[in-house]
Formats: structure tokens, sequence, C-alpha cells
């Protein structure tokens, strides 16, 4: 069974991935409220893709993504990015970070459905 | 921008008694408030305990003399903005060079016309005058930026996130409504309960800023009895702290009034409440407490959540500060609820104050005055 790990700090919009991964993919989701709860996950785990969420407090998308990629055992593993932001920068400066695709909130489903099989198939 | 001459303080330094009274009959004369100091150091102290509006300063003196004593003036913050005019016997261009390289604003040669030194006194006072009203006027604007900044944070960020919540999660439910089964569909729907709440507090507390922010706010004081409007406000937010296993109560039973505006008691004890729900985490609890001292009441909302230290109570209030806290769950706060407090707290003559120990908790007090029969 395919695993996704969720980082994003909205409770809410933790559960829609959730419930959308497991209807759509039926997958395994682990969720993480911030980077650092992500990271920790990741020493026990090796999920097939992460959807990242770039604003949240503790430690945002561009710092988890930083860190991952420094990790040689997980540094291989696709990101997907979401954010609710318009602002290229962001969505920019985690291209240099080797993401593999990004998704604008709100949430559309056949967009996020195609993305996310992009990775999974 | 023309000065009148009673609201001004001049400080006449000189150690020449005989001089200090010529000068000084002539502008009490003119109408002008008078301050004197015989020698340097005593300029000094008046100048600091009287902060003058404008300094005339005699060049030599014995001790200190009159480049010195401008000099110390300058350099201390609370009296470099005074103007000090030289009023001396040394004529040579040098001293009036060096009389103006030390921080002088004009140079008067005795023996002086008094005509002159009228006009010369009165040109510095109205440049002083118009100095501190842009000074006065950078301060405003100043806020009045840091203010559409934040309308502009909260509407791209705080309102952005909680609105595609929302937006998903009803997108969500409408792609496969079928296929979840009765429970998950009850799951969907207290999770938009919860979202459209949280755009609902925030606009509602936007639009009483900005209607705060426009000077249009009503303020119709008059007799609120403090139990009930703890109630009213704890039964607002008691299902959603339950929803988070936070346990919420009002303590105080009595029938003391606070003399304030209905809506603004209500805006300032909901978003206490709501606050302390927001940072309180699973099993805590929130309760509210209220006392009378001589004609103030004294409301408290008190939380076993995640504290603050000095450096956060410091940032609180402060609209020119991105004080997006953590709460629990992670819940951020945009801050806005507090400075509202805060602002229609004073409105009412009243004061806001908190205490807190991280990882003990919070108690926000405000103090209301009493409403007397």
């Amino acid at each position: 069974m395919k695993q996704v790990l969720v980082i994003d700090d909205s409770e809410e919009f933790r559960l829609i991935l959730n419930k959308f991964l497991k209807a759509k993919f039926n997958c395994d989701v682990l969720l993480a409220e911030n980077g650092n709860v992500g990271l920790e996950l990741l020493k026990r785990f090796e999920p097939n893709l992460i959807l990242l969420d770039i604003d949240m407090p503790v430690m945002n998308g561009i710092e988890f993504l930083t860190k991952l990629r420094s990790t040689p055992e997980r540094s291989a593993i696709p990101v997907i990015m979401m954010t609710a932001s318009k602002d290229r920068t962001h969505v920019e400066s985690s291209l240099h970070l080797g993401i593999t695709d990004y998704i604008l909130k709100p949430f559309n489903v056949n967009t996020t459905y195609e993305k996310v099989l992009k990775v999974l198939r | 921008m023309a000065v009148t001459p009673s609201e001004c303080r001049i400080l006449i330094v000189d150690d020449n008694l005989m001089n200090i009274q010529v000068v000084g009959e002539m502008l009490r004369g003119k109408g002008y408030k008078i301050e004197v100091a015989l020698n340097g150091y005593e300029a000094l102290q008046v100048a600091e305990k009287k902060r003058p509006d404008l300094i005339l300063l005699d060049i030599m003196m014995p001790g200190m003399d009159g480049y010195e004593v401008c000099d110390k003036l300058k350099a201390a913050p609370s009296t470099q903005e005074i103007p000090i005019i030289f009023l001396t016997a040394k004529a040579e261009t040098e001293d009036i060079v060096k009389g103006f390289r030390v921080g002088g604003v004009d140079y008067i040669v005795k023996p002086f016309k008094k005509e002159e030194v009228f006009v010369r006194i009165d040109n510095q006072l109205e440049l002083k005058k118009a100095k501190d009203t842009i000074a006065q006027q950078n301060i405003e604007l100043t806020e009045a930026n840091s203010t559409k900044d934040k309308f502009i944070s909260i509407i791209s960020h705080d309102l952005r996130n909680p609105t595609s919540n929302l937006l998903s999660l009803s997108s969500m439910l409408a792609d496969s409504y079928d296929s979840y089964s009765e429970e998950e569909r009850k799951e969907y729907v207290m999770a938009l309960e919860r979202s459209s709440q949280k755009v609902y507090d925030l606009l509602e507390n936007l639009l009483s800023w900005a209607v705060s922010k426009g000077g249009k706010i009503e303020c119709t004081p008059r007799g609120i009895p403090v139990q009930g409007l703890l109630e009213e406000n704890v039964g607002l937010v008691v299902g959603q702290a339950k929803v988070k296993g936070v346990n919420v109560y009002n303590k105080y039973v009595g029938s003391i009034e606070v003399f304030a505006d209905h809506n603004l008691a209500h805006t300032i004890v909901r978003n206490l409440l709501t606050n302390a729900v927001k940072f309180t985490p699973a099993g805590g609890e929130v309760f509210t407490q209220a006392s009378q001292t001589d004609s103030m009441i004294e409301i408290s909302v008190t939380d076993t959540g995640v504290g603050m230290n000095d450096d956060d109570i410091q940032k609180l209030f402060r609209i020119d500060v991105k004080n997006s806290s953590i709460g629990q769950s992670m819940d951020k706060g945009t801050g806005l609820g507090l400075i509202l407090c805060k602002e229609f707290v004073e409105l009412q003559g009243g004061s806001i104050a908190v205490q807190s120990t991280p990882g003990k908790g919070t108690t926000f007090s405000i103090k209301l005055p009493a409403h007397t029969h």
C-alpha cells in the first residue's frame, strides 16, 4: 500500500486530505501539523509522497524542504507543495529545492487528483 | 504658524543678574513664561526639569561656558530638540561660527535691539512648533500605515486560509458525497461549521476594528450585570471548547454592574474567551471571574494554556508587530482580537493587563468603571 505524508497546520485541511487520499488512492496517510512533526515521522516511515504546506508556524514548508533534501536516506521523496498564497516567490524558492509539483488552495478535487496520481502511479 | 507667548516657556541663562532682569522683564512683558539659570550647571538642570521651548544662552560664564552647555544639551535626548539662541557680547566671526557649530540656531550680539530679539525668538518658536507638528503627524502616519498593513495582512493571509478551507471542504464533500458514510459526512459538516465560525469571528473583529479606526464607533455606556455578561459569552464558546476538550465556566456570582457599552463589552469578553480557548490544550480549563474595587470592576479570563514569555507579552497589543502566535493544535492568531479589546476597554475609561507563565497559563484582566445606581 502506498503511503502519503501530509504536513499542514490547518486541522480542517488535514482532515480533507486524509479523506481524499484514502478515498481516491486507497493509501495510508500520515498527518503532521508542522515541519518538525513531519521530520520526526520520517525517522520511522518512508512515504511515497509528501504533500507540504508552505506557510506554517514552528517550521515552515521551505525550512522543512531544506532539511529533507539534506537527509540522504529521505532526500529523494517526491514533494508536492501546497499554498494559499499566489506569491510566486514562495513557489519559486521551493522549485529550487526540487519540488515535483504544487497545488494552489483552495483545494480543487480534479487538479489535486491528477497531480497526486502522477506521483503515485 | 503663529505662536502664543503665554504657551511658551523660555529659559534665560546668564551669570549676570542684571542681564537676566532686563531680558526677563522684556520677555515677560510680551507674555512669555520665564525660567532662569545663573550658570551652566543650573542651566542643564532647569532645562531637564522644565523642558523650555527655547533657551537664551550667554557664552562667557565661569565654570562651564555657553558652548559647553549647548554641547551637553544637544547630546542629551531629552533636551536636544530645544532651540538655543546665543545672546552674548562676543561678536567675533569665529565666536559666532562656533556658536552655530555646537548646535545653536541663532546668535544675537549684545547690546541688542529689543525688536530684533523678539523677532528672532518668534522665528525659532514658530520653527519648533512646525517641527513638533510634523513629528506628531509622523507618529500618526506611522500608526495609520501599520493599521493599513495589518488590514492587508489579515485579508491576504489570515482570512484567506480559513476561507480556502471552507471551499476545499465543501468541494470535497460535494465531489464524493455518496461514497461517504453517515459518520464521515457528519465529520465534514462539523469541520465546515468550525471553519465557518473562524471566518465569521475574524470578519466580525475586522469590521468592528474598521469602524473603530474610522472613528465611528458607537459607545453608549449603561449598567450591564457582570454575571450575565460572563455567562452569556461563556455559553457562546462552550461548544467549540468542548470539541477541543477544554472546560469553560464562569466563577462569578453576584450583582455588580459595569458601566459600559453593551456591544463593546460583549466583544471584549468574547475575544478574551475565544483567545483563551484557542491557546489551551485538551484537558485544560478556562474560567471567568469578577470583583469590584472602589469605582472599578475587574473582569478576568484565566486559562491553563500554553502561556507566554515576556517578549510575547510586549508584542501583544502592538499593531505594528506581526504576532501570529501559535496556539494549541497549531491555531494561529491574528492578534487583532486583543488589539480590539485594548482599544475598546480604553475607549470606555478602562485598562487591560496580562499575567502569564509559559507552560502554565495566562490571565487577562480588564478594568471598567462600575455602574452606580
